[in-house]
């Protein structure tokens, strides 16, 4: 007994090594965003939130980089990835979990190949095709390339299949069409599922940097992740480390306080996608 | 007799047009940018596609491909890092839910928020923060290097160092996703089975062995499966970190399907590596389903 308590003590500060360990770039990232050029400099390196604060940094990423115009290009970007994500995926996933029609094996099957098909794979064909609609350097262009729908699907599937069949036989009794049905009583059940969607389309939007980074060459588009990436292509030298990690934070801090707000939809939507696989 | 018959056949056409017409939308995208894309993709790797000409050539890009000493260095490269991300993935993260398994809910719940929470973040605010800390002239490591009395050292320039160091990066955040399936996985087990379990002596460790292990196959499973997939395709963080040295020893299949399509605009060619991704993508896929299919049955 004596031995085994002894080995959770081990594993229990191992595991809060870990945790400091996968938190230290954050916290450096935070704290460093807030000193002057010099501290990076030194050696031991300064690690005091407390010690040689200064803003600087942040008036010189805002005057090296529009930060506000890529914040307004990266929320449009995602903000409609989300929605047409949310609102096809709501569609098919309805179609899936609840109606019988010819093709439906077929077309179910050709959804899981699609999820697991790496979209990355598709990426030189993806641009070319973009290019011949005239879709590139423009966010409504990233916005139609990179919505991906089977993963939703499943997820509104996996979910909407719990939902109970009479409930749906009452509405067409009371009347109800099948648009109604679809509004009425599928959509406001399925809000834990459409929450847990949107959730993980925002996160891999707002931090997609491969497509964007392809797809939006022109300075007037650039987003939060190619900004960042401008800013740390600017320079190798010590003095623009300080507003690089500003930047950072300044694209940090937003997901990580959003990530705060809906931990549970997050913990929650994983498990709906996978455990029944 | 007929009437009866046809209205029935009606009223499965109209159905079946509904429901296409719900999927509409995901059909639309599906054949703009996913299977269109797809065959062209094929379709291209079997031409000199550049940024004028576009020429017929057969399976020459095939044929370069295995000829190309930097394409085959960009395979080793992919497989050597795989081969650290992939199972480090499952370790860790399998212990890390372990460790939480049944105690506090305070600590289960702080350690899925803090692995889960660098994954939120966007990979280049950390190549950001990790640039600094392997900085060989300042930053976290040169002091602990000078603290410790060691040499510091120039992590991202030396050969040896810079593959396991970007595994362990990439692992940082791809461990996320699996602790919070994992714990759920093992949530799930009845305690009646541990029980039984310590009634029969068996240690923790065994317990987990034989008793979680078996129950939590399906999940791990799909860890692994969608582990393979993601990893396959590393390319970011070396892209920010690296750029893919030193001496190449950090460009992946993907970084160069990328240098080739949008800096040197061979896009026939870049398509070929695709397609030799994809392939070898497949086969793993499909060897690992078929080992945790075949092991399931008994």
């Amino acid at each position: 007994m004596k031995q085994r308590k002894r080995g959770w003590t081990v594993s229990l500060v191992l595991l809060m090594v870990m945790m400091a360990i996968s938190l230290l770039p954050l916290y450096l990232m935070i704290t460093g965003s807030f000193k002057p050029s010099m501290a990076f400099f030194m050696v031991p390196m300064d690690m005091n939130p407390f010690t040689n604060l200064s803003f600087n940094n942040y008036f010189t990423v805002f005057q090296k980089v529009d930060m506000f115009k890529a914040f307004r290009v990266s929320l449009f970007i995602t903000g409609m990835t989300v929605l047409i994500t949310v609102f096809i995926s709501a569609l098919g996933g309805y179609v899936f979990a609840k109606k019988k029609f010819s093709g439906k094996r077929f077309l179910f099957a050709l959804m899981m190949i699609t999820m697991m098909l790496p979209r990355q794979l598709l990426m030189v064909p993806n641009f070319i095709i973009a290019n011949s609609l005239s879709l590139v350097n423009k966010p409504m262009g990233v916005v139609l390339t990179s919505v991906n729908a089977a993963y939703g699907i499943f997820l509104c599937k996996q979910y909407m299949v719990s939902i109970m069949d009479e409930m749906m036989e009452a509405a067409v009794i009371d009347g109800c069409g099948e648009i109604c049905i679809f509004t009425k009583i599928i959509v406001p059940l399925s809000r834990p599922v459409f929450a847990a969607l949107a959730i993980f389309t925002f996160i891999s939007s707002w931090n997609d940097f491969i497509w964007q980074n392809i797809m939006l060459t022109s300075k007037a588009n650039r987003t939060i992740p190619l900004a960042l990436s401008y800013l740390i292509g600017l320079a190798d030298g010590v003095s623009t480390v300080g507003p690089q990690m500003a930047g950072a934070t300044l694209s940090a801090v937003p997901m990580i306080l959003f990530f705060l707000c809906f931990q549970r939809h997050f913990i929650k939507g994983i498990s709906i996608g996978a455990v029944k696989g | 007799m007929l009437l009866p018959l046809m209205g029935r056949q009606m009223k499965k056409t109209k159905s079946n047009i509904i429901c296409y017409l719900f999927l509409l939308p995901w059909l639309a995208f599906l054949v703009v940018f996913t299977i269109y894309p797809f065959v062209y993709g094929i379709v291209m790797s079997l031409f000199n596609v550049t940024y004028k000409a576009r020429s017929f050539v057969g399976l020459t890009n095939f044929t370069e491909l295995f000829h190309d000493k930097m394409f085959l260095n960009a395979i080793h490269v992919t497989l050597k890092m795989c081969v650290i991300i992939i199972p480090g993935t499952i370790v860790v993260s399998l212990w890390i839910a372990r460790v939480v398994q049944d105690r506090c809910k305070l600590l289960q719940h702080s350690a899925k928020l803090v692995f889960y929470v660098t994954s939120i973040v966007s990979q280049v605010a950390l190549a950001i923060a990790w640039k600094f800390m392997f900085n060989p002239a300042y930053g976290l490591c040169a002091s602990i290097s000078d603290l410790l009395g060691l040499p510091r050292l120039d992590w991202f320039g030396k050969d040896t160092l810079v593959i396991p160091l970007v595994s362990v990066l990439v692992m940082t955040f791809s461990i996320s996703q699996p602790i919070v399936l994992f714990s759920a996985a093992m949530d799930s087990i009845p305690r009646d089975y541990y029980e039984v379990a310590e009634l029969e002596g068996a240690t923790r460790a065994k317990q987990f062995f034989s008793v979680t292990l078996p129950l939590i196959r399906p999940t791990l499973a799909f860890v692994a499966i969608t582990a393979t997939i993601a990893n396959l395709q590393v390319f970011v963080v070396p892209y920010l970190l690296t750029g893919g040295g030193p001496n190449y020893k950090t460009t992946t299949i993907l970084y160069m399907v990328y240098r080739n399509a949008f800096e040197f605009g061979r896009y026939g060619y870049a398509s070929a590596m695709g397609i030799v991704l994809f392939a070898i993508i497949a086969v793993l896929v499909f060897f690992q389903y078929q080992v945790t299919n075949s092991s399931e049955q008994y």
